[in-house]
């Protein structure tokens, strides 16, 4: 069956729906290939909005109009203004409700859906994209293509830099693995190099419990509190997971020396993975069962193995017509950074394919400074030159870039200030028609 | 005891796999593959089966091969040898550098313009984004014609990454937050730095004993000592340093041996080791450095068999196949 849109998103996460949105809020008729039954890929299991620096980049994208997810993930917070260990103000949204509500919010947009249609083939010619194919034979034409299926797995690469399939959301085994649209065409790929002892990646940094599993008093703690703090006997301290976060933002000594959970509908510990022997001998937690990953005892999915070189528009290097969003357009982890770079990639996609010129956001506001700061060259080193470029994870939330957004007075939590920079920017409602 | 028919691959998971070994029923892991009705497999954490399937039952492209240019070339001092050894520094894609991180990583070199039989299994010591860094010492008619292309052309062709150096790896995995004793012979010595590396970067110690050989010259001391690892020379004596070695296992706790060197050596660490364990003393896990005898390292020559499977594939990890050594 051949298929035509203006646009084609490949990859159905916060990256590849936040573009799929934005493309559409540019006009171009817009399509999204998803590979599984369900959209939001690893944000199936996430939850974590707002905090630290993220409170400020969710309120540049609503004023620049792109902030649909975040009023969606608002509206179905369980908790709100959040505090725990180095992480101030966040909020918390219900993993159980995100999906279908970010689904019929893509169906209203009038955003075409393919669901369980894994691309496996790309036609190329000289950097321009003409068609990608799925697995069961659907081909898809379009002027502008965007590059959102991460960077998470596949299979094999769990097992040869973790600890092997953990059976986590991502569901590689019966969907298949996600394929890279960049590496179909032969762009570089790189993986992040943060450990000198492995070829790269880093593992996801939380498991889910299901609540239902906790003691009465335990669930009723965190039904209540949003979080609730229980320190790990010494003997069972590994502090050596840290180091193989993805999520820098949470490789902090608390979250070694204590089991933090988060209320997001299960109970979200954050920890690449507890042998759940040990687990279960944690007060309250005697008779405690995994959601993800379903072998949250053993290891959890790797990722940040797939990251693409690419422009402050977005535009994958040595590529005429594919973005680049989320994990594949940066070391740069988590929701709220997936939609702010899906976002970007979107619209310029758009763009593009309306044969406009493409939009950047200027470096006077968070997201505009994170784009560029984040991004990598195409011998793989850092874009710019005082970047870290593959050696460090980039989030708002935490680590090196919440650092710099400190020290570049771009944090905020004052709606006011933010609304009024980003008309001082030009890009208040940018993002609207 | 039934011999094994099935074991872990070395390749399972990775963009080589499924092999041409797949394509032809001789998978090495899987024995649906090779025939059977039944699922005793040498399991990998993958199945190799699902992912035959899943590329419509073809076998996925073997390692690249890149014409690469050779940056650094320093001869290594042997003032009482009659041929040469180098240490080399080559440029080569990013990605080939990554994947030559992990323990047990080689490549094979050979001169530009040559058959791959003049292919030559080469550990790698370091790696940078865009190099690695090797040592070579040029005896035999293919190092001698590798030693031509690296003075004359300074260009390499290098295939690769291969993973299959070590074996004991899932003891290395489980293990290296331990102690870890490496005895470290000759030219086997560029196999010990990845090793001290994932070692040091999991928490552990490791101690690397370190024999000259015929080879003459310790060539990484300046690298153990940057990565915190301890390190002794051994002098050359007449009972191989076994009663140095004997002495260190027997009054150190030690979680771990690697034994990188010739398989002589390998075999008398083993016998050692049997002799220590008879006193019911705790003895270390063995692991041990396989890759000099490979010649296509793709499960095809046969040259690294080793109890009837292709030690270029397939993962010894367990002690009864160490014994196989012997």
């Amino acid at each position: 069956m051949r298929i035509y849109h203006e646009v084609i998103v490949i990859g159905g996460g916060w990256s590849g729906v936040s573009a799929a949105i934005a493309a559409k809020k540019a006009g171009a008729d817009t399509a999204l290939c998803e590979r599984t039954d369900m959209l939001l890929g690893a944000g199936l299991v996430g939850g974590i909005m707002r905090n630290n620096g993220r409170f400020s980049a969710a309120e540049e994208c609503i004023a620049m109009g792109c902030g649909d997810l975040f009023e969606l993930t608002d509206s179905i917070a369980r908790h709100r203004n959040l505090d725990f260990p180095g992480h101030s103000h966040a909020s918390l949204y219900d993993v159980h409700l995100a999906e279908p509500a970010v689904r019929a919010l893509l169906l209203k947009h009038g955003i075409a859906l393919y669901m369980e249609k894994r691309v496996t083939r790309a036609r190329h010619r000289e950097g321009k994209l003409i068609q990608v194919e799925s697995e069961d034979g659907y081909v898809f034409h379009a002027e502008a293509f965007v590059d959102a299926t991460g960077s998470s797995g596949p299979q094999g690469m769990c097992q040869r830099l973790g600890n092997g399939c953990a059976a986590c959301i991502q569901r590689c085994p019966s969907f298949g693995p996600r394929v890279s649209i960049a590496r179909l065409m032969g762009l570089p790929e790189y993986m992040t190099s943060r450990r000198q002892d492995i070829p790269g990646g880093a593992m996801s940094g939380s498991c889910k419990i299901y609540k239902e599993t906790l003691s009465q008093s335990l669930r009723e703690k965190l039904d209540a509190e949003g979080v609730v703090i229980i320190p790990v006997p010494q003997d069972m301290v590994n502090y050596s997971k840290l180091h193989s976060k993805v999520c820098q933002q949470y490789a902090l000594r608390e979250y070694a020396e204590s089991l933090v959970l988060l209320d997001t509908g299960h109970a979200k510990l954050m920890t690449s993975y507890f042998p759940l022997e040990h687990l279960r001998q944690i007060p309250g937690l005697e008779n405690a069962r995994y959601a993800d990953p379903l072998a949250g005892g053993k290891g959890n999915s790797m990722r940040l193995t797939a990251t693409v070189p690419r422009d402050s528009t977005m535009l994958a290097t040595g590529a005429q017509n594919l973005f680049v969003a989320g994990e594949k357009a940066g070391i740069c982890v988590g929701h709220t950074e997936a939609i702010v770079t899906g976002a970007l990639a979107g619209r310029n996609a758009a763009l593009l394919a309306r044969k406009k010129p493409l939009l950047v956001i200027p470096g006077t506001l968070a997201t505009g400074d994170f784009i560029r700061f984040s991004a990598i060259d195409e011998a793989g080193n850092p874009a710019v030159p005082d970047g870290y470029g593959l050696s460090a994870s980039h989030a708002f939330a935490g680590s090196v870039y919440f650092e710099r957004m400190k020290g570049l007075g771009l944090y905020t939590t004052d709606q006011g200030l933010v609304r009024s920079r980003v008309r001082e920017a030009g890009m208040e409602g940018a993002f609207c028609s | 005891m039934q011999p094994a028919k099935s074991l872990p691959c070395f390749d399972a998971g990775s963009e080589y796999c499924p092999c041409i070994l797949a394509g032809l029923g001789k998978c090495i892991s899987c024995s649906m593959l090779q025939g059977k009705d039944t699922c005793d497999c040498g399991w990998n954490g993958v199945c190799v089966l699902a992912e035959f399937v899943r590329t419509g039952k073809q076998a996925r492209p073997g390692r690249e091969q890149v014409t690469a240019q050779v940056t650094r070339l320093t001869p290594l001092a042997r003032p009482q040898a009659d041929y040469k050894a180098y240490l080399a520094e080559i440029a080569v894609p990013s990605k080939l550098a990554r994947w030559c991180t992990l323990p047990g990583s080689f490549v094979l070199l050979r001169p530009e313009g040559t058959r791959e039989a003049f292919n030559v299994p080469i550990s790698v010591m370091e790696t940078s984004q865009h190099s690695i860094k090797i040592a070579v010492e040029c005896r035999g008619p293919k190092t001698t014609a590798l030693e031509q292309a690296l003075l004359k052309h300074r260009k390499v062709v290098v295939t690769g990454p291969f993973w299959s150096g070590l074996q004991g790896y899932t003891q290395l995995a489980s293990l290296a937050h331990g102690n870890t004793l490496v005895i470290a012979k000759g030219m086997a010595q560029a196999a010990v730095p990845p090793i001290a590396r994932y070692v040091r970067a999991r928490g552990g110690n490791v101690k690397t004993l370190i024999g000259p050989g015929t080879l003459g010259v310790v060539f990484i001391d300046g690298i153990l000592e940057r990565l915190g690892a301890g390190f002794e020379h051994m002098p050359r004596t007449e009972d191989r340093n076994l009663g140095r070695i004997s002495d260190e296992i027997t009054t150190r706790s030690y979680d771990l041996l690697v034994s990188a060197g010739s398989k002589l050596q390998h075999q008398a660490i083993l016998n050692l080791l049997d002799t220590i364990s008879e006193g019911d003393n705790p003895v270390p896990r063995f692991v041990w450095v396989s890759h000099l005898t490979m010649v296509c390292a793709e499960g095809i020559c046969g040259s690294c068999l080793l109890a009837g499977f292709r030690g270029c594939k397939a993962r010894f990890d367990e002690s009864f196949e160490v014994h196989l050594l012997h």
